[in-house]
């Protein structure tokens, strides 16, 4: 495939925009000499003017429309029309429309590019259609237990596999000192507020973790976040001794996006929930310490490139449904305790050894990421017993990456964990083989089995989208119509075989 | 010429339109001026006074010390007029002074009753909205006891006054003029049950899209779990469980269904957590505590949470409410469906059945039942549940106590000659003196065009003229006077009740109640709404305004120019098309999918 304009569309939230960089880098590598523009929020710009990968950013000014919108409607459409008018006027050849998004569909639709990769447009503009890899990615969303796919590397194989190393991630920004810093201050930085608050580690934590890291090191505390969250970095203030109150520098709502980037830079550690700021820190190579709990998984949108720790609350509900109300196991919130995250920055700054006892750590699971051929994955520090969902969510990536042709192994099944012994093994085995001649015969006597029936969903849920999308007019895969089966059929494949191979391995161990 | 010509003659030059406002208000019964104990006059509304009712002069003069002054060349804007007591000093000393008073009723009474030429001259007094002139940044200052009558106006005041960069009225003022879609949530069983199906309907009959979340079929659930247990602990838990399913199915409603606003009534299974999980959703909620908030003490939880709490009573809860930190409140009083309480024509049968001389319809509280004893002597009926068989009342009972449905009680209100209205009260003995909101039947009966006697409420004047529209009692003596005198003179008694009927067809309707609390929750919440399309444009007028080389131009040229067009109407319109899309058509669809998304939260 050639390409000499590409255009990246990305008008998500900053964090989405973070996680895009890597498919940036991806492209140029693929790509050297073509022109690479990208569509984005004017809020991403700053990120993105004078990144290395990128030659021209095109913000859209989306606070500005959505006023222009509800004062003159006609007039915003003049506006759209003539952005529009311009991007055609760049005759790009290649769209990468990345946001599952109407709003994208259609301007990727209104250019008439010869190709667009990732969210396309049917030929009449009306409907959405998406790649094999996208609707594969759509489907294990249905059951996000067994989702070990990092957004991360759903945006970056949106680009065909370069046969060039891809450039490193770019550090970019957080360049300048930021004012006020001098260089012999030791910095810890948090951010305490988190999008929803079923994501968020109580303050009071926050506060017990901060306590005990002044004491024990020479440091500040950077409290990083946006205004709305000043609330929390107050409460935290107010939680510590009076003489620590003067270790902590509050910026609260008081950095711009360049700032707050120059700012994380200089820290030695990040401790974050799942959050835009944990992705920034990530992107600039500050390592991170990541609290998921609720509905954030950090197999799907944990910090991204080598070496970060998350702290992930498993309770086996996880993760839950943003869009609940009331939740029975609330304490989520509370599992992760503030000694455990002491303890991984213990080790982190003062190298001491990680106590890696699991009874230690319950319903909590230490994950430390790294890469494998499809990206990045997140490695257990505790060692557990291998459980059905763990087993059959690697063999979801590992067929994912099947799918997406690339070779190299994954993560060696060892460590994810240990064969379970007695009674749990013949359960997990009986489970297994179950699966298996599920995914063989196509029969689903499944009833009585939700964990089954659960880890059949995704599956079923490829099929289905692939065949609601040879309903629609193709554009850009012409194909489609023909393979939508024959994916279907290549997934169970994969599934099958990963399984098999560890089936056979693990039944080697036990002989 | 007196005070109040005067006023009006520097006005009239002015401010024209303001004078002409102010000369046409009629002032209800319950603003009055009466005398403070130095002899000046001063304003109440209801039982609240606008100023002391000792010493208003020294009052007035304490308040202007505490204020900050204004800097040099700062315009001050003072929220609340009352009789002037409080703002007068600063007439010398600021450069430049405007009084913003949000009641027309409070203006007037000024006018009678003070001097206000030197503002007026200055053109400083607005009222109402009329501030959007108003010079800004400009320091301003309140009058407490007019900000608790009005703190939906406060807010807008204080948002447009502090942010220079807001747009003008045209925006800031932006009255609901679309149509919005609106959850109504029901509590599972209760005198609000009822209510939230009057006012779903009023809601849709406003021009609103609306649905009502039905929990009375959970209710048999609920009770089915008070079998369970006899340890009222896990009785507790149980309900408890099913109050957090309940929340979870609102959740899942709301998410589907996108509202706007959610409307939930007295009782209703809402908690801090899931208000808190429908505003994330993007919704609005508003919370009609149709209750007495001495009796009911929940209110301290969800007042705080939700984007408006409307209360039915005045002080002391305004000032329960401040104290308890909770700034977006608003009173908003019951009502009544005119469609389901309304004139029946009654067979014969039904005249026998329903009728009698003297009927009750309602729970047998503790009250009622103590002051009903004392009328046995009477043709009485009593009609509801909660009584007890074996008491002296028994015989009087219907239905062996059993509730009666809102379709029965319009034939009983119809068929009986007096209604009585006993408010209930599990404080007092007998009549309670200090009662002070009206409950729904005070307006249902008067809906009914039925006669009522009802006990005296503080409230009641300002919507009833007592005597003419209703009658009230105090005691039981005065109670049982009534009945005899209009026992005996029906004509009287129809008149009265006709006039009563008028008044609440008029203006005590939910109708009425849900279009100016709309008003309410978007002056709480200035911008709650999704703006409102701009106004209609026809397809000629729009091509008129675009330029030649426009896209959108050449598609619209097909069509008849005369008709109206709408970027929603026309997006309706392609999706519902086929083949494919043309660039205009695309670009609408874009701007309506953006449109959409602004008003979801999430593009």
């Amino acid at each position: 495939m050639t390409a000499e304009c590409i255009l990246v569309m990305q008008m998500a939230r900053l964090g989405d925009l973070i996680q895009t960089m890597p498919l940036l880098c991806r492209l140029r590598a693929i790509y050297p000499t073509a022109r690479l523009n990208v569509l984005t929020d004017r809020i991403g710009e700053p990120l993105l003017t004078g990144h290395p990968a990128v030659d021209e950013v095109i913000p859209v000014d989306l606070a500005q429309l959505s006023q222009l919108l509800r004062q003159d409607s006609w007039g915003a459409y003049q506006q759209i029309a003539g952005l529009v008018q311009s991007l055609q006027q760049q005759r790009y050849d290649l769209v990468l429309n990345i946001n599952f998004s109407s709003l994208t569909r259609l301007l990727a639709y209104l250019l008439q590019v010869p190709r667009v990769l990732g969210y396309q447009p049917t030929a009449d503009g009306r409907g959405l259609i998406r790649s094999p890899w996208l609707a594969y990615i759509y489907a294990l969303v249905h059951a996000r237990r067994f989702n070990r796919i990092n957004l991360v590397d759903v945006f970056r194989h949106l680009a065909p596999a370069a046969e060039f190393p891809e450039l490193a991630p770019v550090l970019f920004g957080g360049q300048d000192q930021p004012p006020g810093y001098t260089s012999t201050l030791r910095l810890i930085a948090l951010q305490l507020g988190s999008r929803h608050h079923r994501r968020r580690w109580p303050v009071a934590f926050y506060a017990t973790l901060s306590q005990r890291l002044i004491q024990a090191y020479d440091l500040r505390l950077l409290l990083l976040g946006i205004k709305d969250e000043c609330q929390l970095g107050e409460n935290l203030l107010r939680a510590l001794p009076v003489a620590y109150r003067e270790r902590v520098i509050n910026l609260q709502g008081r950095t711009s996006l360049a700032e707050l980037s120059d700012w994380l830079a200089q820290a030695q550690l990040l401790v974050t929930g799942d959050t835009g700021t944990m992705h920034l820190a990530a992107y600039l190579g500050v390592p991170v310490l990541a609290l998921f709990m609720g509905p954030a998984l950090c197999f799907e949108t944990g910090p991204y490139g080598n070496g970060h720790y998350v702290l992930q609350a498993e309770p086996d509900c996880h993760p839950c449904a943003e869009a609940r109300a009331s939740c029975d196991h609330a304490g989520c919130r509370q599992m992760i305790r503030p000694e455990m995250a002491a303890a991984v920055i213990d080790h982190l700054l003062g190298g001491e050894a990680l106590c890696l006892d699991s009874a230690a750590w319950p319903g909590v699971q230490l994950y430390r990421s790294e890469s494998d051929a499809l990206g990045v994955n997140y490695r257990p520090q505790l060692a557990r017993p291998w459980t059905f969902v763990n087993l059959v969510g690697q063999a979801y990536r590992r067929a994912g990456q099947q799918l997406l042709g690339i070779d190299g192994p994954g993560l060696p099944p060892n460590s994810w964990g240990y064969l379970p012994s007695g009674m749990r093994r013949e359960m997990l085995f009986r489970k297994l083989e179950k699966f298996q001649q599920v995914l063989r015969k196509g029969n689903s006597q499944t009833a009585g089995e939700p964990e089954l029936q659960e880890a059949l969903v995704p599956l079923a849920a490829f099929q289905q989208e692939l065949r609601r999308q040879a309903q629609l007019p193709g554009y850009f895969l012409p194909n489609l119509n023909a393979d939508g089966d024959q994916y279907g059929a290549c997934v169970t494949d994969f599934l099958w075989s990963s399984l098999e191979g560890w089936l056979s391995q693990a039944k080697g161990l036990e002989t | 010429m007196n005070i109040y010509e005067k006023n009006l003659a520097v006005l009239r030059k002015t401010r024209p339109a303001l004078a002409e406002r102010l000369g046409q208000v009629v002032v209800p019964p319950h603003f009055q001026v009466v005398q403070a104990r130095n002899g000046q006059p001063i304003l109440k509304i209801g039982e609240v006074s606008l100023h002391s009712p000792y010493d208003p002069t020294a009052e007035g003069q304490r308040w202007a010390w505490a204020q900050e002054p204004p800097s040099a060349g700062e315009p001050l804007v003072i929220f609340g007029l009352g009789l002037g007591y409080h703002w007068q000093y600063f007439l010398d000393t600021a450069d430049s002074l405007f009084v913003v008073e949000p009641s027309l009723e409070v203006a007037r009474l000024a006018l009678e009753q003070v001097d206000l030429t030197p503002l007026l001259e200055r053109q400083g007094l607005r009222v109402g909205r009329d501030f959007y002139d108003l010079p800004r940044p400009a320091r301003l200052l309140v009058h407490q006891p007019t900000l608790r009558q009005q703190r939906g106006a406060y807010r807008r005041l204080e948002r447009w006054l502090a942010d220079p960069s807001q747009p003008g009225p045209a925006t800031a003022d932006a009255v609901v003029g679309r149509p919005l879609k609106i959850l109504v949530i029901s509590p599972l069983y209760g005198g609000s049950y009822p209510i939230a199906q009057y006012c779903t309907r009023a809601f849709k009959r406003l021009g609103h899209q609306a649905e009502m979340l039905d929990h009375g079929p959970f209710f048999p659930a609920y009770k089915a779990l008070e079998q369970i247990s006899r340890t009222p602990q896990h009785t507790l838990g149980l309900k408890q469980g099913l109050l957090r399913l309940i929340s979870e199915a609102i959740l899942v409603k709301a998410a589907e269904y996108k509202p706007d606003l959610v409307w939930a009534l007295a009782q209703a299974p809402l908690d801090c957590q899931l208000i808190k999980a429908l505003q994330d959703q993007g919704s609005r909620v508003a919370y009609w505590f149709v209750e007495d908030f001495r009796v009911m003490t929940y209110w301290r939880e969800l007042a705080p949470a939700v984007d408006a709490f409307l209360v039915i009573q005045e002080e002391p809860f305004y000032q329960a409410l401040e104290k308890a930190g909770v700034e977006k409140y608003a009173f908003l009083p019951l009502a009544t469906d005119p469609e389901i309480f309304r004139l029946l024509e009654l067979s014969p049968a039904e005249k026998r059945r329903f009728g009698s001389a003297l009927a009750f319809v309602g729970a047998g509280y503790l009250n009622r039942r103590q002051v009903f004893q004392g009328l046995t002597d009477f043709d009485l009926k009593i009609w509801g549940s909660d009584w007890d068989l074996k008491s002296p009342l028994g015989p009087y009972i219907q239905c062996q106590g059993a509730r009666i449905s809102a379709e029965d009680s319009v034939k009983i209100f119809n068929a009986s000659r007096i209604n009585l209205n006993l408010h209930s009260s599990p404080f007092h003995q007998g009549i309670n003196p200090e009662g002070d909101y009206l409950n729904p039947r005070v307006f249902d009966l008067a809906a009914c065009g039925a006669f009522q006697l009802v006990d005296w409420r503080g409230q009641l004047p300002r919507f009833f003229k007592p005597g003419e529209e209703i009658v009230t009692f105090t005691t039981v003596e005065e109670l049982r006077q009534q009945i005899d005198y209009y026992l005996a003179h029906p004509e009287e008694r129809e008149a009265i009740a006709r006039r009563g009927r008028e008044r609440v067809r008029r203006q005590h309707t939910y109708e009425h109640r849900l279009a100016q609390a709309l008003q309410l929750i978007e002056e709480l919440n200035p911008g709650a709404w999704p703006t409102r399309q701009p106004p209609a444009t026809t397809i000629g007028q729009l091509l008129n305004r675009l330029p030649d080389d426009s896209s959108l131009k050449s598609y619209l040229a097909r069509w008849d120019p005369t008709e109206t067009v709408s970027l929603e109407g026309l997006a309706t319109r392609i999706a519902q098309g086929q083949g494919k899309l043309s660039e205009p058509e695309g670009i609408i669809l874009f701007l309506n999918e953006f449109r959409q998304g602004l008003q979801r939260g999430q593009l």
